[in-house]
């Protein structure tokens, strides 16, 4: 690795890389339960195995729980920590609260999974109404949120009196762009962790018998919703950022301040975009939902930004290291890092996860296609194929930096990658067909006693292929970055093709970066022919139909 | 001299690239035309056209005046409706009657469509099987009794859906172009037989 982020990792203080490494593993014992969630879901589903639907409705709640709450949080906040601790190589700051916040996300593991076994399963959100003769249920489980709010709160804090102290002490003149990133990344994260209060103290209360029944969680669900989709993806361009320069040495051509200034546009465009979750909801007025969709068209902006910032500036540091055509810089990069591999194929499906959103946040397309299966068939090119690889790929920088121990087997593990992407756009090409035809989501056993169309048991099947090919190598992938956590065995230099050096050649003036912007335009480009296969189905749709509103 | 695109000027705007979806959903008749956007148009009726057939309808009325809360009010109406409309075969067939029925929930009004109730409640609808003719104008009336709901029309190729929330009356219009049988199904997870919560509407 060019970079100094492994020899500042390695050098962190034993306790705080202790800390790093029960996070660490946290996180993706939550992932591999996950993953199994989602599997046995899958094989149901697919009907590959006969199980009730309540037992496939409750493998499906510790699929959503676990990925969507434990894995993705307890991943950013080690790796938050664990960036934001070499910013200051001192380590961290506050170590009791991010000490304290890690057990009570643990504890909050433990309550969900307790939850998720009880009662009715709620699935991840947790609908108080599903609870209603089950109160110890509803308390239980929101137990588990609250106390992963309060986590996501401590130790979130940690890393922000981390990022602080050198200026407080006078050691830091001006934060980096990625210490500032770090910086607002934490932040979310705190506020996450107050929606999630905000979310779940009102059924905790009623199933204590201390207030009435919470009629408005839904409202507040999506608040907290809304926050838990687009944070990640802030995680996930700020870990691209980071890896690139770690793994090719490039930094941004385009100067600190402008990236600071992207990193902040979140803060901005994320909070007025979150309308079009309710699209389908019979109460908000027509003026709303008109509203909502124009808002919504600026979800993309600091994420695309971000986008072009970082292969811009690969795309430059590899022309003035010799590469050439139009695509030939590419090529040039250290596929042969299993993080490579896992960031580089991320990029692929943000860019196909973002063609679909862009159908969603369309308010008349909402009664055609909002809870139908287009919606987790696009999320998983999100939650799967662009977090889940991104952080496992930091993982793959970081805990081996922080243990010793190298990757095993990375011919292997940098396939990995390659085909969970594979599975993913089984999954998610079937998924987004099965939802255009009506396909509904949330649900295991899709005959309705024979009256459903037979195309959608063959797209069904196609996605259940797909999601077991997903899962198996996210599996394996997520393995192989555990492994790393074990006591040390084998040391060494890593190897060559592992990086590039890109970072010492002098950059050529006039150099042309044209993948982003051509990357743009197919995006783009996906948005328009998606978008329009939704208007051209409703306009065929044998029903004339207005409304839905509410009295 | 640096090259166009490694500016940042051309870097943020490109940025802005999922905003042009904007010229699509304008074109489609989705979205407020840039006139009506820019408060330039006089008649900002004019750019909202419809979306296929989704457009935003006004909401004429509910029948007859009646007293309680509108959950009562919705349960007594979809009782008159069942009522009213049942045919031997259990089917509910809302359509003009003769007698001189008083006008009322779910009656016919010559000036406006006719009301369609439906109710969905766990794990069934109430009607469970109705009957509609194709080309005549309905408008639906709907509601959850106990938890959230909802209700998606299938038609094959796509569907039309509604999330339907506990006690909140829904209305939607429709007409039927074309006869067939068509499969309707719960669209929000409602607890262990979720699954099974279906309900049929042929168009004749």
């Amino acid at each position: 690795m060019t970079d100094s982020v492994k020899a500042r990792l390695a050098a962190l203080p034993a306790s705080d890389r202790r800390l790093l490494r029960a996070i660490s593993a946290a996180a993706l014992t939550a992932l591999a339960l996950g993953i199994l969630g989602g599997l046995l879901t899958a094989l149901a589903r697919g009907g590959l195995i006969e199980v009730l639907p309540e037992t496939a409705y409750r493998y499906l709640t510790v699929h959503g729980v676990s990925i969507f709450f434990y894995w993705l949080y307890l991943a950013q906040t080690a790796l938050l920590l664990g960036f934001a601790a070499i910013e200051d190589e001192r380590g961290l700051a506050r170590r009791g609260l991010a000490h304290a916040g890690f057990v009570a996300m643990v504890a909050g593991f433990l309550f969900s999974m307790a939850g998720a076994h009880m009662g009715t399963p709620l699935l991840y959100d947790g609908a108080p109404a599903l609870a209603a003769d089950k109160p110890l249920t509803l308390l239980v489980f929101n137990a588990g949120y609250l106390l992963l709010g309060l986590g996501l709160m401590a130790t979130p804090a940690a890393a922000i009196a981390t990022l602080l102290r050198p200026r407080r002490e006078g050691r830091q003149a001006t934060m980096s762009a990625v210490g500032f990133a770090l910086f607002a990344w934490a932040g979310f994260l705190i506020v996450s962790g107050f929606a999630a209060l905000h979310a779940f103290v009102p059924g905790t209360l009623w199933a204590l018998g201390l207030a009435p029944f919470p009629a408005a969680q839904g409202t507040n669900w999506h608040i907290l919703f809304h926050n838990m989709h687009y944070l990640p993806l802030m995680a996930t361009v700020l870990m691209w950022y980071v890896l690139m320069h770690a793994l090719t040495g490039a930094k941004s051509v385009f100067g600190e301040r402008f990236s600071k200034i992207v990193f902040s546009a979140y803060l901005v465009f994320v909070p007025p975009t979150s309308l079009y979750h309710m699209f389908l909801e019979p109460n908000p007025p027509g003026a709303v939902r008109v509203t909502g969709s124009l808002l919504s068209l600026f979800v993309s902006v600091p994420t695309l930004t971000a986008f072009l910032i970082i292969v811009a500036s690969l795309e430059v540091h590899a022309r003035a290291n010799g590469a050439r055509g139009l695509f030939g810089w590419l090529a040039m990069l250290p596929w042969r890092h299993p993080a490579m591999a896992a960031a580089g194929l991320a990029v692929v499906n943000m860019a196909l996860g973002l063609v679909f959103a862009f159908v969603l946040i369309q308010e008349k397309l909402a009664p055609l296609l909002s809870d139908t299966f287009f919606v987790p068939a696009y999320f998983h090119f999100f939650t799967v194929g662009t977090v889940s690889l991104t952080l496992l790929a930091a993982f793959a920088v970081m805990l081996p930096a922080l243990g010793g121990r190298a990757l095993p087997r990375p011919g292997l593990l940098r396939l990995m990658p390659w085909l969970a992407t594979a599975g993913l756009l089984l999954f998610g090409g079937a998924g987004v067909a099965a939802g255009y035809l009506g396909v509904p989501r949330r649900v295991i056993d899709i005959s309705y006693a024979g009256e459903a169309p037979a195309v959608w048991h063959t797209l069904m099947a196609v996605v259940g292929a797909g999601g077991i090919l997903m899962a198996l190598a996210l599996f394996a992938f997520a393995t192989g970055v555990a492994i790393s956590l074990l006591p040390r065995r084998t040391a060494g230099p890593e190897p060559a093709e592992f990086s590039v050096a890109w970072g010492g050649a002098a950059l050529r003036p006039g150099a042309a970066a044209w993948t982003g912007p051509a990357s743009v335009l197919a995006i783009v480009a996906g948005m328009y022919v998606f978008t329009a296969i939704g208007f051209e189905l409703m306009r065929s749709l044998p029903v004339a139909a207005t409304g839905g509103g509410a009295h | 001299m640096q090259h166009l695109t490694t500016r940042r000027g051309f870097i943020a705007g490109l940025g802005f690239g999922g905003v042009s979806l904007y010229g699509l959903w304008a074109a489609y008749g989705a979205a407020p035309g840039p006139l009506t956007l820019l408060g330039l148009n006089s008649h900002p009726g004019d750019d909202h056209g419809e979306a296929g057939h989704g457009t935003e309808a006004g909401h004429a009325g509910h029948g007859a005046a009646a007293h309680g809360s509108p959950a009562d009010e919705f349960r007594r109406g979809l009782d008159e409706f069942v009522a009213r409309y049942r045919l031997p075969d259990g089917i509910v067939h809302p359509r003009p009657l003769d007698q001189g029925h008083h006008a009322g929930h779910g009656a016919h009004n010559d000036s406006g469509p006719l009301e369609v109730y439906l109710l969905a409640e766990k794990w069934f609808y109430e009607p469970a099987h109705l009957r509609l003719d194709a080309g005549a104008a309905y408008r639906f009336r709907m509601m959850a009794a106990d938890v959230s709901h909802g209700a998606s029309i299938q038609f094959g190729r796509g569907g039309r859906m509604i999330r339907l929330r506990p006690n909140v009356v829904a209305e939607m219009e429709a007409t039927f172009e074309r006869p067939g049988s068509f499969l309707v199904y719960c669209t929000v997870y409602c607890g262990q037989a979720h699954d099974f919560m279906q309900a049929r509407i042929d168009v004749v």
